[in-house]
C-alpha cells in the first residue's frame, strides 16, 4: 500500500525529481566541492588523499588585503552598477518608448558593447587611456592639453565595467518597457497626472522588477568580474575579490582551499541579495501581458529629440568606435612605441599583415570554431534547461520548486574561475567521460550563465498571465500542447533573446574555461588571453577584432530580434 | 484567436530557425576555413630507417617508425607560448611530427595535471614545468615515467633527477631591459642595484610578481645577494608590478615603463615585432632558472614523445632552444640568440648565476609571502 503510494508519488513528480537530479549534478556538486575544499588543508583532487579538516582557510578573510579587496569590489560594484543602470535604462526607454530619431542607432548603442568582451574592452582601454602613452592622452597632448587620463584607477575600472554591462540592463529593461500596457499610463494621464508623475507612479513600478533584477545581476557580475581588474587594476594595485582569489591560486603551491573560502563568503553575500530581491518581487503582481493585444504608446520628446540622438551618437563613439579603432591601430601599426600623434596618423605605416597572420594561424581558427560550437551548444541546451526551471518554479505547484530558484542563483555567486575549479574536481568524480570534450565546456557555461538565462526567461514569463495557458488546458489541450501553442509563442522574444544572450556571453567568457579546456577544445577567448599574457598585445588586439566581428554578427541578429519585438 | 496564435508560433519558429541557421552557417564557414588551411606535415625522415639529424642518431628504426605512425604528441607546458612554439616549429621541421600544446601558468598546470592524472584522463604525453619541487611531485604521484633520453650524457648529471624520470632541458635567464626610445644606451641601468637609483622611481620600473619560476629565481637571487633590503628599496621605487613577464614586455614596448626586469627571449621577440626595446646583460650576471621535462606515464603517443625528448638534447634541439632566446643545457650548446645575429654571452663566460637549488624550493612559500607583503600586495 505504502509502496504503491510512493510509486504514485514518484510518477507524479518524476519530472521534478529528474530536474533536481540534473541540477544537483550540474550546480550543487561543483559548488559543494568548493565548500568542502574550503574546510580542507589540501585540494579535493581525485585519486589523492583529501586532506584534513581545518578552519585556517577562513583566516585569509581576515587579512588586510582581503578587506581592501572587498572594499574595492563593493565600490566598483556600486559605481559600475549605477553607471550601467542609469545609462542602460535611459537607452532602453529611448529605444522602446520615445520617438527619438534613428531608433536603430539606439538599438545598436544598447547592445553593441556586448560584442566586445570585458577582456577585449579592458585591452582596448589600456591602449586608449594608459597614463603615459595612451592614444587619448597623445591626442590631447598634440592639442596642447595635458589631462593625464589614467584608466588604471578605481574610476577607470568603474568606467569599463559600466560600459561592459550596460547592455544587460538595456536588454532586460527594454523588453519590460515594450511589453507594458499603455492603458495604465493613459489612465494616469487622463486622471490629470503629469508626465513625470505618471512615470514615477505607473511606468517605473511596472519596470521595477526588470530594473531591480538587472541591477542585482550587474552588481554581482561586476563583483565577480576578473579580466577588468586583472588588466587595469594591477598597475595601481586596485585588487578586487576575484583578483585576490586569482593571486591566491597563483601562489606556490596554489592556495585553492583559501580561494574556495573567499568565494564562499562572496556566495553568502550574493544569496542575501537574491533573497531580498525575491522578497521584494513576491510582494507585488507584475503581470503586464494579458489576453489583450496592444502596443506601448511612444512619448514625444519634443525639442529633446535631436539632443538625445546626439548623446546616443557620442555614446556609441566612445563605447564602441574608439575601442575598436584603438585595437585596429595597435594591430595595424608596425611600431610598438607611439611617440606622438603623427605616429598614430601615419596611415602609410598601416598594414593588415597581422590580421592575415592571425586568421591563418591554426590556433586561432580552431579557437573560433570551438567557441562557435560551445556557444551554439550552450545557447540551445541552456535555454531549454532555463525554460524548464522557470516554468516549474512559476507555473507548477511541485514541491521543492523554490529550491530550484535558489539552485539557479548559486552560479551567480561563485566566481567563474573558481566555478571552473569546482567543475574540474566534481566531473572527475562522475562516471561520465565528458572531461576534455566540448560537452563539458557547454555544461560548465550553461551553469555559469544559469542566473542570466533564468532571470531573462523568468522576467518574461512573469509578464504572461497563466490564464491564457490555463484556458487552453481547460478547453481540453494537454499541458504540453498548451505550453507549445500558447506560452512558448508569447515567450518567443524572451526565449530567443535569452538564447542569443547566452550565445554571446559564452563567446565572451574566459575564466570558466581555464581549468576545463584541452588542446583540442581551447576557445578563442583563451587564445587571446594567452597572446596578451605572452606579451603580444598587438596579436591579442588583432584576434580581438576578428572575434568581436563574429560577436557583432551575433549581436546584429539579436538586434534584429529586438527590433521585430518592438514592432509587435 | 487560434489563428493569431498559430501565426505567431510560425513566426517564432521561423525566427528561431533563422538565428540557429545563421549560427550554423557561420560555424560551418569557420570549419571549412580551418580545414582548408591544414597542411600535411612533411616527412623528411621517410627514406631512412633511423632518425639521424646532423650526424646524431635521435631514434632507432623501431622507435622512429612507431613515432612516425603516431605523427603527433601532446605537450603540457609552462613555457611561454611564443618561445615554446619556436622550439616546436624546429622539431616539426626536423621530424614532421606535430604537437598539440596546453599552455598554463606553473601553478595552474600543476593543478590540472594532478587532477587529470588522479582520474585517469591525463592526455599529456610530455610535461614541461618550472621548478624541481613540481617535477618531484609529478615523480612522486606517478605522473612522470622513467625514461633516459638519448644524449643524456651530454648534460650535467645534476640536471637529471627524480630517479631518472625528469631532466632539465633548458635554462631561461633574467636580466634588465629598457625602452630605447625613452632611455639612451648610456643612461640605461647596467646593474641590478642601478635600478634602486631614485631616477627610476615613481612607476618607471616594471617587473612581474614573484609567482612562477622565472620571477622567483630572480627575486631569490637578489634577496640572497643584497639582503632583504633590496626588496625593501625596490618597493620604495613604486614599480609597476604585472602578473606575467609578457605584460611587462608589452608595457615596456609601449613606453608605459622605461626599464624592466625582463627575459631576453621576450625582449628579442618584441624587438623583432617592431618594438624599440633593448636588453642589458647586468654586470652581476644573468639569473637562471631551470625547465624540467619528463615523459607522462599515461602517454598515448609515447614514441613521438620519446623522439621529442631525445631530439631536445640533440644539437638541433639545443640550437632551437638557443634560437628561442634560452640557454641550452648541453656543454657545447650555442649561446641564445637575441635576433639579427646578436647573441647572449656563451655559457662558459661565467655570466650565468643561479640561486641555491635547495633554497629555491624550501624558501619559496615563505619568501613569496614576504615579497608580497613588502610590495604592499598582501
Amino acid at each position: 500500500m505504502k509502496l504503491a503510494k510512493l510509486a504514485r508519488g514518484v510518477r507524479q513528480h518524476l519530472g521534478m525529481i529528474l530536474l533536481l537530479a540534473a541540477l544537483t549534478v550540474l550546480v550543487v556538486l561543483p559548488a559543494g566541492m568548493l565548500v568542502y575544499a574550503s574546510f580542507l588543508d589540501a585540494p579535493p583532487r581525485p585519486g589523492s588523499v583529501h586532506g584534513n579538516f581545518t578552519l585556517d582557510n577562513y583566516a585569509a578573510i581576515g587579512t588586510e588585503r582581503n578587506f581592501r579587496a572587498t572594499a574595492n569590489s563593493l565600490i566598483i560594484g556600486l559605481g559600475g552598477t549605477l553607471f550601467a543602470l542609469v545609462g542602460g535604462s535611459m537607452l532602453a526607454w529611448l529605444f522602446a518608448r520615445s520617438n527619438v530619431p534613428g531608433k536603430w542607432l539606439v538599438g545598436i548603442a544598447g547592445v553593441a558593447p556586448m560584442f566586445m568582451s570585458a577582456l577585449v574592452t579592458s585591452l582596448a582601454w589600456s591602449i586608449l587611456a594608459s597614463p603615459k602613452r595612451g592614444y587619448i592622452n597623445i591626442f590631447f597632448e598634440s592639442l596642447g592639453f595635458d589631462f593625464g587620463i589614467d584608466i588604471y584607477t578605481l574610476t577607470g575600472i568603474i568606467w569599463v565595467m559600466g560600459i561592459s554591462y550596460m547592455p544587460y540592463v538595456f536588454l532586460l529593461v527594454s523588453s519590460s518597457f515594450s511589453m507594458m500596457n499603455p492603458e495604465l499610463e493613459e489612465a494616469a494621464a487622463m486622471s490629470g497626472a503629469s508626465k513625470w508623475k505618471t512615470f514615477r507612479t505607473v511606468t517605473f513600478p511596472l519596470v521595477a522588477p526588470a530594473t531591480i533584477g538587472a541591477s542585482l545581476l550587474v552588481f554581482v557580475l561586476v563583483l565577480e568580474n576578473f579580466p577588468v581588474p586583472q588588466i587595469l587594476g594591477s598597475k595601481a594595485d586596485v585588487a578586487t575579490l576575484p583578483s585576490y582569489i586569482y593571486s591566491l591560486m597563483r601562489l606556490t603551491p596554489a592556495h585553492s582551499n583559501e580561494a574556495a573560502a573567499v568565494s564562499i563568503i562572496l556566495t553568502v553575500l550574493t544569496f542575501l541579495l537574491v533573497f531580498l530581491q525575491n522578497l521584494y518581487v513576491r510582494k507585488r503582481n507584475y503581470t503586464t501581458v494579458s489576453g489583450k493585444g496592444f502596443r506601448p504608446k511612444l512619448i514625444d520628446l519634443g525639442v529633446w529629440r535631436w539632443p538625445a540622438f546626439i548623446a546616443v551618437t557620442i555614446y556609441i563613439i566612445v563605447s564602441v568606435v574608439l575601442p575598436f579603432l584603438a585595437l585596429f591601430l595597435n594591430a595595424a601599426i608596425g611600431q610598438r612605441f607611439i611617440a606622438s600623434i603623427s605616429d598614430l596618423l601615419d596611415f602609410s605605416a598601416l598594414n593588415l599583415n597581422r590580421f592575415v597572420d592571425m586568421l591563418t594561424m591554426n590556433d586561432v581558427q580552431l579557437g573560433l570554431q570551438n567557441s562557435l560550437y560551445i556557444a551554439l551548444g550552450t545557447a540551445l541546451f541552456g535555454t531549454l534547461l532555463y525554460f524548464i526551471m522557470t516554468y516549474t518554479v512559476q507555473r507548477t505547484r511541485a514541491p521543492g520548486r523554490r529550491l530550484i530558484e535558489y539552485i539557479g542563483m548559486i552560479p551567480l555567486a561563485v566566481p567563474s574561475l573558481v566555478l571552473g575549479l569546482g567543475f574540474l574536481w566534481s566531473w572527475f568524480l562522475l562516471p561520465i567521460p565528458l572531461y576534455g570534450t566540448i560537452a563539458v565546456l557547454v555544461l560548465a557555461y550553461a551553469v555559469r550563465f544559469m542566473p542570466q538565462g533564468y532571470t531573462g526567461i523568468s522576467s518574461s514569463l512573469t509578464q504572461i498571465h497563466p490564464d491564457l495557458e490555463d484556458s487552453a488546458f481547460l478547453s481540453g489541450a494537454s499541458r504540453a500542447r498548451s505550453i507549445w501553442n500558447i506560452t512558448l509563442p508569447l515567450l518567443r522574444s524572451g526565449l530567443v533573446s535569452t538564447m542569443l544572450l547566452i550565445a554571446v556571453l559564452t563567446m565572451r567568457e574566459l575564466s570558466t574555461a581555464v581549468f576545463l579546456f584541452s588542446s583540442q577544445t581551447r576557445p578563442i577567448s583563451i587564445v587571446i588571453f594567452d597572446q596578451w599574457e605572452n606579451g603580444s598585445l598587438a596579436n591579442a588586439a588583432a584576434i580581438s577584432l576578428l572575434y568581436s566581428l563574429l560577436l557583432l554578427v551575433l549581436t546584429v541578429i539579436s538586434q534584429r530580434f529586438s527590433k521585430s519585438r518592438a514592432q509587435l | 484567436m487560434i489563428s493569431a496564435s498559430q501565426q505567431s508560433r510560425k513566426r517564432t519558429s521561423r525566427s528561431v530557425f533563422k538565428a540557429i541557421g545563421t549560427m550554423v552557417v557561420v560555424g560551418t564557414m569557420m570549419l571549412t576555413t580551418a580545414c582548408a588551411a591544414d597542411t600535411s606535415p612533411t616527412d623528411p625522415g621517410a627514406d631512412s630507417d633511423e632518425l639521424v639529424i646532423e650526424g646524431t642518431v635521435i631514434a632507432d628504426a623501431e622507435l622512429w617508425a612507431a613515432a612516425k605512425a603516431e605523427g603527433k604528441f601532446i605537450l603540457y607546458t609552462a613555457l611561454s607560448e611564443a618561445r615554446q612554439n619556436i622550439i616546436l616549429e624546429a622539431f616539426k621541421r626536423d621530424t614532421g611530427i606535430t604537437t598539440d600544446i596546453v599552455r598554463l601558468g606553473t601553478a595552474q598546470l600543476q593543478e590540472r595535471v594532478i587532477s587529470e592524472h588522479g582520474s585517469g584522463v591525463l592526455e599529456a604525453d610530455v610535461i614541461l614545468t618550472t621548478g624541481s619541487i613540481y617535477a618531484d611531485e609529478f615523480t612522486e604521484i606517478g605522473v612522470y615515467e622513467q625514461y633516459t633520453p638519448v644524449g643524456i650524457e651530454a648534460i650535467d648529471p645534476g640536471l637529471f633527477g627524480g630517479n631518472g624520470s625528469w631532466f632539465v632541458s633548458m635554462q631561461s635567464v633574467n636580466g634588465i631591459a629598457y625602452n630605447s626610445a625613452l632611455v639612451s644606451e648610456a643612461d640605461a641601468p647596467k646593474r641590478y642595484d642601478d635600478l634602486l637609483d631614485p631616477r627610476w622611481g615613481g612607476g618607471k620600473i616594471g617587473m612581474s610578481d614573484v609567482t612562477g619560476g622565472a620571477a622567483w629565481a630572480r627575486e631569490l637571487w637578489l634577496h640572497d645577494e643584497y639582503g632583504v633590503e633590496y626588496w625593501e628599496s625596490m618597493a620604495t621605487q613604486n614599480p609597476i608590478i604585472e602578473s606575467s613577464q609578457g605584460n611587462v614586455t608589452d608595457m615596456l614596448a609601449r613606453g608605459e615603463i622605461e626599464v624592466a626586469l625582463a627575459l631576453p627571449g621576450n625582449i628579442a621577440a618584441a624587438a623583432a615585432d617592431g618594438a624599440s626595446v633593448a636588453f642589458v646583460v647586468p654586470e652581476e650576471g644573468l639569473i637562471a632558472y631551470d625547465h624540467h621535462i619528463g615523459l607522462s606515464s599515461s602517454a598515448a603517443n609515447v614514441n613521438a614523445a620519446k623522439v621529442y625528448l631525445n631530439w631536445l638534447l640533440s644539437k638541433s634541439g639545443q640550437a632551437a632552444i638557443a634560437s628561442a632566446g634560452d640557454y641550452p643545457v648541453t656543454s657545447d650548446g650555442p649561446a641564445p640568440s637575441m635576433g639579427e645575429g646578436a647573441t647572449l654571452p656563451a655559457r662558459d663566460s661565467g655570466i650565468i648565476v643561479q640561486p641555491d637549488a635547495e633554497r629555491f624550493v624550501s624558501f619559496q612559500p615563505e619568501g613569496e609571502d614576504l615579497w608580497f607583503r613588502i610590495h604592499g600586495l598582501k
